[in-house]
């Protein structure tokens, strides 16, 4: 089917098709991404950029705010408890969302084919990512360096699971910055939202605990997305009628996926979501080459 | 207490902000669809032109960029804006809130949450946009 002939089927159906599906998706997303661990904007876009009439500009405008309320729902009551550290958050997030703006810009400049493919590789990549990474739970860390010192980048936290307080500190604070600022870039380039980067980051290589890195790195998204969202939202890339369903589609979901938390299998569940990852990717990929429009 | 208590500051300010703002979205949403309040863009026509690049929806829907869209929070579908305009907010007014607190009991942080709010406040304000030509 060529691409004039989508345009005109899509255009054929009723409007308000298209925001009920876009909520419905979403739900399944939301669901999806609490019982996988993986933010929603990581999936969204890629999915809602391949499957629905959307634009690409309108999508990855909603996948940063869908990603953004997410994380700012999810962070009180881990700030609260004391999982989530604003003090590690805070000199990483001002990186992230300095690049995010930088990325937000390149990604309204560069032409739609070139940004579907890019966003294609990229996926695909982080689908490779996911299916290879290691965690650890509680890295060794012997010493922070000099910056993490100065910062006072250490602290501790009860862990509720062993009944322990876990006391933590980070190393390799400069690498840190800068993977950051690559992980801002695309944050904002691509409206993916962040925490398939952000806890590797965090765990593997600024050696903070796992619970610690998963916790803090919805603070981090917050702050990254947020500035990348105003370049979006003031470049007119932010559709209401897109955008709402999906955000109160995608908070409902989460809702119902925290309940099936406990009796679903979070380890088939992953492998469900790199599965659509790799097809949305493969998708896009195609689509940005123009091999499948 | 964090940070001299700022990260629990920051954590009640996010929770109130959030919950606004997704009220705001579904009371919005509600409104748009339900045609209580006129629509600057019919979603008929929306439906039309939202496959297009951003540039060329622009032209064609006459849709507002920056802040033009306040003038026309009192139609349905920029209704909508007030909510994600919070969600867009709370993070800034949150760092500004807890700014006087770091600054009495983590002097670095505090720095930090200021060159923060420098670069929120140059993507809100929509100067980079301008800059950039967007």
């Amino acid at each position: 089917m060529h691409a004039a002939d989508t345009v005109a089927t899509t255009a054929a159906l009723a409007w308000w098709i298209w925001p009920i599906a876009l909520f419905i998706a979403t739900f399944a997303l939301g669901i999806v991404a609490v019982l996988s661990g993986v933010g929603g904007g990581v999936l969204f876009v890629p999915i809602v950029g391949s499957f629905f009439p959307f634009h690409l500009d309108f999508v990855r405008g909603t996948g940063l705010l869908l990603a953004l309320a997410g994380a700012l729902s999810a962070a009180p009551s881990l700030l609260a408890s004391g999982l989530a550290s604003l003090r590690l958050a805070m000199p990483f997030a001002l990186v992230g969302s300095a690049a995010s703006i930088a990325g937000a810009l390149l990604g309204l400049a560069l032409p739609a084919a070139v940004m579907q493919a890019a966003l294609g590789a990229t996926i695909l990549a982080i689908a490779t990512l996911m299916w290879r990474a290691q965690r650890s739970e509680f890295p060794e860390v012997s010493a922070p360096d000099r910056l993490a010192a100065r910062l006072g980048l250490r602290g501790a936290f009860h862990d509720y699971a062993s009944g322990r307080e876990v006391a933590w500190q980070t190393h390799r604070t400069p690498a840190g910055l800068l993977l950051f600022a690559g992980i801002g870039l695309l944050a904002g380039m691509f409206g993916l939202g962040a925490g398939w980067a952000n806890v590797p980051v965090l765990n593997l290589v600024l050696g903070a605990p796992l619970k610690l890195s998963v916790a803090t790195s919805g603070v981090v998204l917050s702050v990254v997305d947020t500035s990348a969202a105003w370049i979006y939202l003031h470049s007119g890339a932010v559709l209401p009628l897109v955008t709402v369903p999906s955000i109160l589609g995608v908070m409902l979901g989460a809702k119902v996926g925290a309940r099936l938390l406990r009796v679903a299998r979070g380890s088939t569940v992953r492998k469900v979501v790199i599965a659509l990852l790799l097809v949305a990717g493969l998708r896009a990929l195609l689509k940005g080459t123009g091999l499948w429009n | 207490m964090e940070l001299g208590g700022a990260q629990q500051l920051f954590a009640r300010w996010l929770d109130a902000g959030t919950k606004i703002a997704l009220a705001l979205l579904a009371a919005g949403l509600l409104a748009n669809v339900s045609g209580l309040l006129e629509p600057h863009l019919p979603p008929e026509q929306l439906a039309r032109l939202w496959n297009l690049p951003l540039q060329e929806f622009l032209a064609a829907s006459n849709a507002p960029t920056g802040w033009d869209w306040l003038a026309l929070t009192h139609r349905g579908d920029y209704f909508n804006y007030l909510g994600i305009v919070l969600l867009a907010s709370i993070v800034a007014l949150a760092y500004l809130r807890m700014l006087p607190l770091l600054a009495r009991h983590a002097r670095a942080h505090a720095l930090i949450a200021a060159l923060e709010l420098i670069v929120l406040f140059a993507a809100a304000s929509g100067l980079l946009n301008s800059i950039a030509g967007g």
